[in-house]
């Protein structure tokens, strides 16, 4: 009974929580029957999708003059997408690593970066970050917190400027470190492509051998 | 809906019980009252709303009745649900980078500290 | 509700506490939260006719308490006094204001390092002690947003009170 009245509320907040009913068909990059599974043994969960139409949408009543919304409204006009899910659990081992593992794959394709790895052996303290570039630039960001009883996935899709991130420290608490994120990202994508033609050089030079 | 218990709440709740005002703050707030104090002006209706305040929200409510605000004050309360939307998302954003920065920074700090207790020599920042 | 002077002079009274607490936890600063109440109870003496009840002003004082310390802190924000500026890596509080808050204990000064909307919250909750339903009615917040803040609110300040414990017993 408990459940059932529970999970009718969080159905609603989740309801609302993708704003204005039909608006919000956007398409969620983690995997479906996982989000339904977390939500199941979630006790609290939050779930905010919002795909490039709502952001232009919600972008008109964000107020320019406003500190937090005038910097919300610079952050969101450019992006694809964000995505949050964040669930609370009231006892540990909700989930497994392998849920953890079929959220990852998403981003684990050449272009993203992976920036940040930090592993606990159970999964109950893991980290990621990983950054996607485009020409070299911030393109997409995804970001994992898994905790005992919390899980968080934020997925954001669109260019990102690292000034945006570095100047919304102090208000959605976004620290001042993002920016080094981005730059990081880029070093490390341009290592990647620097290996690679390296390899490449090496593979010409031995071919070319007799 | 299940409560997250936290010992830490107690604290809070003790630390954050309300303060005294400072002292002769009644004073000074009913000083700047009798500063500033108009008689009132009680409308014809008798509702302490002057005439004019009245005649402004008569014709307001015949503008809404004639045009169609229905329309724009749904739309209006669907923009400021999105609103809220995307500054719920960039505030859970926010607070989860800085966990991941947070949890990062622990596990340097226990990894430096394995390694001094197995004898490596860590530079210090300054060093090469 | 009755609208002389005596009256109002006991409600200012009664509610001074709650009204400065709530502004000084806001925006941080003495002098600024002083003016910030003042403020609310010269409202409050304009809005009191249409006030039924003690609860009614309770929730009344409550709700124009929050609203105007964040406009407070809006407005020094755009005078140059930017919320970023205070806070130095890691979200502490750099050392020159942290030393003009000698009157704050420490889990006040940690609530200064919130944005101020988490900050409202937070108030309204642990001084006020309002379910997270109430909280959402009175700052016309969605609920998931109250609930939110509330879950990370308490979960950095706790992972910092305890920093700020480590730091103090190895020092």
């Amino acid at each position: 009974m408990r459940a059932s009245v529970r999970n009718a509320f969080w159905v609603g907040l989740a309801v609302a929580a993708t704003a204005a009913g039909a608006w919000a068909q956007a398409s969620s990059p983690f995997p479906v029957t996982l989000e339904k599974q977390l939500a199941e043994r979630a006790a609290n969960y939050t779930e905010v999708s919002l795909d490039k139409r709502m952001l232009d949408f919600a972008s008109r009543f964000l107020n320019a003059k406003d500190s937090d919304q005038g910097q919300a409204k610079r952050i969101i006009e450019k992006l694809d997408g964000v995505y949050v899910r964040s669930y609370e659990f009231d006892k540990p081992g909700q989930y497994t690593t392998a849920d953890l593992e079929s959220v990852r794959r998403q981003f684990e394709t050449p272009e993203w970066t992976e920036l940040v790895k930090t592993r606990s052996r159970d999964g109950s303290d893991d980290a990621d970050i990983y950054m996607k570039l485009v020409n070299g630039e911030a393109h997409g960001m995804f970001i994992l917190d898994a905790e005992a009883k919390e899980l968080d996935f934020v997925y954001i899709s669109g260019p990102i400027r690292p000034e945006d991130l570095q100047d919304l420290s102090g208000n959605f608490g976004i620290p001042s470190d993002a920016y080094a994120l981005s730059k990081k990202a880029k070093e490390k994508d341009q290592t990647k492509a620097d290996e690679k033609a390296q390899k490449s050089a090496d593979k010409t030079q031995k071919e070319g051998q007799p | 809906m299940v409560e997250m218990k936290d010992d830490f709440e107690p604290e809070l709740r003790e630390q954050l019980r309300a303060r005294e005002a400072p002292a002769g703050f009644a004073d000074r707030v009913m000083a700047r009252v009798a500063k500033r104090q108009q008689p009132q002006h009680r409308g014809w209706l008798g509702f302490g709303m002057p005439v004019w305040q009245w005649a402004v929200a008569t014709l307001l409510v015949a503008a809404m009745v004639a045009g169609g605000l229905e329309r724009e004050r749904e739309q209006r309360e669907q923009g400021e649900r999105a609103r809220e939307q995307v500054l719920l998302a960039l505030h859970i954003t926010g607070s989860t980078l800085r966990e991941v920065q947070q949890k990062v920074g622990a596990s340097d700090a226990v990894h430096e500290m394995n390694q001094k207790g197995a004898g490596a020599v860590i530079p210090e920042k300054d060093e090469p | 509700m009755d609208h002389s002077q005596k009256t109002f002079r006991d409600l200012v009274e009664r509610h001074q506490g709650r009204v400065f607490s709530i502004a000084l936890r806001i925006v941080g600063e003495s002098g600024a939260a002083e003016e910030v109440a003042q403020d609310v109870f010269l409202e409050l003496y304009r809005a009191l006719p249409g006030l039924e009840s003690e609860e009614h002003v309770t929730a009344w004082l409550r709700r124009v308490a929050c609203h105007r310390a964040t406009d407070a802190l809006r407005r020094r924000a755009v005078r140059g006094y930017a919320a970023a500026e205070e806070y130095q890596d890691g979200m502490e509080l750099r050392p020159a204001v942290r030393d003009f808050l000698p009157l704050m204990n420490r889990l006040e000064q940690l609530l200064l390092t919130l944005p101020p909307a988490q900050r409202a919250v937070m108030v309204l909750r642990y001084q006020e002690d309002l379910e997270p339903e109430d909280i959402a009615t009175e700052m016309k917040m969605p609920l998931a947003t109250v609930r939110s803040y509330l879950q990370r609110g308490v979960k950095m300040l706790r992972a910092k009170a305890q920093r700020t414990l480590k730091e103090y017993s190895r020092g």
